[in-house]
């Protein structure tokens, strides 16, 4: 909202320079955006919250501008004519609990020309443009008292005037030229044959106010906020009126605006008052009464405003104070407060003028929570975990491209109604696409390899409704080995939470073209796997790229403490076996077999070697497992440690798609 | 020959044997030739007792000075030897370490949390996905009404509950609508996360982003409480020069509300009259909007407003970092870039 400085002299003298009253307006909750000066007059560009709708007009700027300077405004009410009443015209109100209200004042034998200077200058620096003098005028007196007012040219209003909600499909052509299409959302104001306003936002081309115009009818009318704006979103505007209607309007200031409207048209385009018609009637507001409790006041501050203080504060807004039983004011809500209903908001009303800076700065009491590890913590926990084992926690959104989820995940994702963009239509299933996405911007800036990890939830739509699952992902991308890096961290963190019965099972997954899934504590808590090379390519992804999810709440669920396990203290001896395994045998066989013969001797097991290549099947890999063989009881002499080991290799000799080297 | 100067010509001897010596066999032959048993010292100190007694004492503390000065000199041409041989040459660079770590609003994230945990206050997250009597009615705000236009809304193609459509939660407050249903006075938390507006992205707006919510309920909770906890928290987290501004506003779920501004770090540290470019000349940044809870707010979570008083806050994560550590571009948050996640490695 922008205001002048000269308008708001008009009802109160400003004795302080523009910029201090800048900063004790934005002390008071009405904060200056930005000040500047034009010509002799100085603009304020200042946030309107939404409950104060009475700063949208320059009276209840004035009001605040007033108690800032602790002075009051003196405003002229202009005397209001009811009569003559307009003969042969009817006025008919079809939607009542939408319009209560519908005054038209009739003036005729107009000159429309330009408006003063002094008038314009008040509309431009309000933001407002300039028209004529009879439209001019009905902004004018909107943006002083803050109901907006709607000017026809009388001639061509054909009939009678209706207020009604638009027939399916109406059409309306606006003062902007556009046509929109109407429904029952939208409320009107018609006459005989077609629509000539939208009630409250916007009145039409066909009897838009011209240099012809002869005759002026006047609309000055309460509408109710909640029609103003289905109305206004269903047609797709948003206008000075409509913003106004939306917050509400003070109905007691109908009358006055129209008034003065019709005067200044009288005045400046030398047009007669022909009479005025009437529809509905202004609704009554009762007197709103609060009791103010100075020990709750106090109770709820922090601080003890003396009541002196606080009827003096509340009398400079307007406010009336009557002293009750000690320590209570009743206090009488001036009407044109539509915003204040109760004691806490006479309590913002006392603390924004006495100053929040006068609050003292305390510290409560809070009792200490249990103690109990949350999810957060959690969480923060295996950040630091990942991070601690080389992977870069990255932040990607949440929201993805639905195709693209579907290409790679095969849960149906819950998709956006009013999606911002083409590449952000659903929730994320998955969290593949996004780690991809910035695995290729980093390539494309010359970082070919990462080891990325992100902690987030990723949605899905289910039988109950839908799912929202705190989700651990990685990505690995280089040469095949990477894969063991991702493995291996899968199973330090799990290491790291204790979880019980730690395995890994293959397992065929859609997009993937090899896969692991991550069981522990007798349940499955992730997979990883090899993405496949379509996936890739479609994502403009070359080489090997490894990607696994987690999902932490069952981590969390499955960690247990940790205790001390007691180790050996004799020597461990190791040997080497090597071998080439050929499909369909596969590695978990050797260490299945190599646990199952070595036993408890089996201190663990290495694989210091790989290789594929010449010299062997091009199917099969070659590898050199290193054994360590301990004992709790005893140092196992070499004689003993080669029996084991010739135990286990002719043990993996008797197995086929193995071949002891 | 006098004695002083017999000492002289030795000390000189020993000063070129000395500087031809490369390997610890030499120099031990030099040792044994200077201070051995047979030496011209030990030949020199033999005679002593046959000299007149003034002449005794000045030329045994001479020749005691010079075999100190000449072990001495042997001592650190022993150890010259050894670091040229085991030594190295230190001043190549130190080698890249590039490990993991986490990302930047990460650590923002728990840095503001841990803040008010050392206040007492627990952390509790809530979820994304939720209804509109959550992100709306129970915070006060209407369905229909202006004060829901800066809560512009994703919805969701989910069939709606019997608390309304869903939605992707706006704002952390209504983490504060499900914590307060389920739990009972006392109690201070906060709530971080994800929170998502259609909003048009540039360098200050993203469609997703997090904030962090904090609120207590007491019986004796005051708008002071919530002034001591939010400077103990800007002094924690901005440095203890800082001050803050509290200025009324409007939130629909709290009252009396108020936006609270920093006093501007950058000219705080500068001192210039040039315009500041993070606070545009006004000394004041904005960080957070607080006030204590709206009565419509306890009694819709079936807390006595007659009984319990509370305040709340809520504050943009990414702002705070882009604040701090001088971020002019909201976006470099999600796009990832290792030479920006690597900048703010933790």
């Amino acid at each position: 909202m922008r205001f002048s400085l000269n308008f708001i002299r008009e009802m109160v003298p400003v004795s302080c320079e523009p910029r201090e009253l800048a900063r004790k307006i934005t002390l008071l909750g009405l904060e200056v955006e930005n000040l500047e000066p034009v010509g002799d007059d100085w603009v304020y560009e200042v946030e309107v919250t939404s409950n104060r709708y009475d700063w949208l007009s320059m009276v209840g700027l004035s009001r605040e501008v007033a108690a800032a300077l602790g002075t009051r405004i003196s405003l002229e009410y202009p005397e209001i004519r009811t009569s003559p009443s307009l003969e042969g015209f009817i006025l008919r109100i079809d939607a009542p609990d939408d319009c209560p209200w519908y005054l038209g004042r009739r003036i005729t034998n107009v000159r429309v020309k330009e408006s003063s200077a002094r008038l314009k200058e008040r509309l431009l620096h309000s933001g407002l443009p300039a028209v004529n003098n009879v439209v001019d005028a009905t902004n004018y007196c909107m943006l002083k008292w803050g109901t907006p007012l709607h000017a026809f040219d009388a001639d061509k209003i054909q009939g009678n005037v209706t207020v009604r909600y638009a027939r399916d499909r109406e059409s309306f052509v606006g003062i902007d030229g556009k046509t929109r299409t109407l429904s029952s959302q939208n409320l009107v104001i018609a006459d005989a044959e077609r629509v000539i306003a939208l009630a409250g936002v916007m009145g039409a081309q066909n009897t838009e106010v011209t240099g012809e115009t002869k005759n002026v009818f006047l609309e000055a009318a309460l509408f109710a906020p909640v029609r103003v704006r289905r109305s206004r979103r269903a047609a797709g505007i948003e206008s000075e009126s409509s913003y106004r209607f939306e917050r509400s309007v003070f109905p007691d200031y109908i009358e006055y605006a129209s008034e003065e409207a019709a005067r200044i048209i009288e005045r400046d385009a030398q047009g007669e008052f022909a009479g005025c018609v009437c529809a509905g009637r202004k609704p009554e507001e009762g007197k709103k009464e609060v009791i103010l409790a100075g020990e709750d006041l106090r109770r709820t501050l922090g601080v003890q405003v003396p009541e002196e203080e606080v009827e003096g504060i509340l009398s400079s807004l307007g406010f009336s104070c009557r002293r009750n039983t000690p320590g209570t004011l009743t206090v009488t809500v001036p009407a044109f407060r539509l915003d204040v209903d109760r004691e806490e908001d006479l309590y913002e009303e006392i603390i924004r003028v006495y100053g929040y800076e006068r609050i003292p700065a305390t510290l409560p009491p809070i009792q200490p929570g249990t103690g109990k590890e949350s999810l957060y913590s959690f969480k923060q926990k295996i950040r630091v975990m990942c991070a601690q084992l080389g992977f870069q926690e990255v932040v990607t959104y949440s929201i993805g491209e639905e195709d693209s989820l579907r290409a790679v995940c095969e849960r149906d994702p819950v998709t956006l109604v009013n999606p911002l963009r083409a590449q952000e239509t659903a929730l994320r299933t998955t969290l593949f696409p996004a780690l991809l996405q910035v695995l290729r911007y980093n390539r494309n800036r010359s970082r070919p390899d990462l080891s990325i990890f992100e902690l987030a939830d990723r949605y899905g739509v289910e039988k109950t409704g839908f799912s929202e699952i705190p989700t651990l992902a990685f990505l690995v991308s280089g040469q095949r080995e990477e894969f063991f890096t991702l493995k291996g961290a899968l199973r330090e963190i799990c290491g790291r939470l204790n979880i019980a019965d730690v395995e890994f099972r293959e397992i065929t997954r859609a997009h993937f073209s090899s896969a692991l899934e991550l069981r522990g504590g007798g349940t499955v808590l992730g997979w990883a796997g090899k993405a496949g090379r379509k996936e890739c390519d479609a994502q403009g992804v070359s080489g090997h790229v490894f990607y696994g999810e987690v999902d932490v709440e069952a981590l969390q669920a499955r960690q247990r403490p940790l205790r001390f396990v007691p180790f050996s203290q004799y020597p461990a001896v190791s040997r080497d076996v090597s071998l080439i395994i050929r499909p369909p045998a596969r590695f978990q066989q050797v260490r299945v077999l190599i646990e199952r013969r070595a036993g408890s001797y089996l201190e663990g097991l290495l694989v210091v070697d790989r290789y594929t290549g010449k010299e062997i099947p091009a199917d099969a890999q070659a590898v050199t497992v290193r054994i360590s063989y301990q004992s709790r009881e005893k140092t196992l002499t070499s004689e003993e440690v080669d029996a084991l080991h010739t135990g286990v290799r002719e043990e993996l000799q008797n197995q086929t798609g193995i071949l002891v080297r | 020959m006098i004695a002083r100067e017999e000492i002289a010509q030795i000390v000189q001897e020993f000063e070129t044997d000395l500087a031809q010596a490369g390997s610890a066999e030499a120099l031990e032959k030099i040792r044994i030739k200077y201070l051995g048993r047979k030496s011209r010292l030990s030949r020199m100190f033999a005679k002593i007792p046959s000299l007149p007694p003034r002449e005794k004492g000045v030329l045994g503390k001479e020749l005691n000075v010079t075999k100190q000065k000449i072990a001495a000199k042997l001592e650190e041409k022993s150890q010259q030897n050894a670091q040229a041989e085991e030594g190295m040459d230190l001043t190549f660079p130190g080698e890249k370490i590039s490990h993991g770590g986490r990302h930047l609003l990460s650590r923002v994230l728990e840095d503001i949390c841990t803040t008010f945990e050392n206040l007492g206050f627990s952390v509790k997250e809530g979820a994304e996905i939720d209804d509109e009597w959550h992100n709306f009615s129970a915070l006060n705000i209407p369905l229909e009404h202006p004060s829901r236009d800066v809560f512009d809304t994703f919805y969701l193609n989910l069939p709606a509950q019997g608390k309304g459509k869903l939605l992707l939660r706006s704002h952390t407050s209504p983490s504060q609508i499900h914590f307060m249903e389920e739990a009972s006075p006392p109690f201070a938390i906060v709530s971080p996360g994800r929170v998502y507006r259609p909003d048009q992205v540039d360098a200050t707006h993203s469609f997703m982003f997090h904030q962090v919510e904090g609120f207590a309920v007491s019986e004796h909770i005051r708008f002071s409480d919530l002034k001591g906890v939010l400077l103990r928290f800007a002094k924690t987290y901005f440095g203890p020069g800082v001050e803050l501004r509290f200025r009324p506003h409007f939130f629909p779920f709290t009252e009396p509300s108020a936006e609270v501004d920093i006093s501007c770090f950058s000219c705080a540290a500068r001192d210039s009259d040039e315009k500041c470019s993070i606070c545009k000349g006004s000394r004041w940044i904005e960080i957070l909007g607080c006030g204590m809870i709206h009565p419509h707010v306890l009694s819709a979570c079936k807390i006595d407003p007659q009984r319990y008083r509370g305040f709340a806050f809520g504050m943009g994560v990414e702002r705070i970092a882009m604040l701090r550590y001088r971020i002019p571009d909201i976006r470099l948050f999600y796009e990832n870039d290792v030479r920006f996640l690597e900048q703010f490695r933790s």
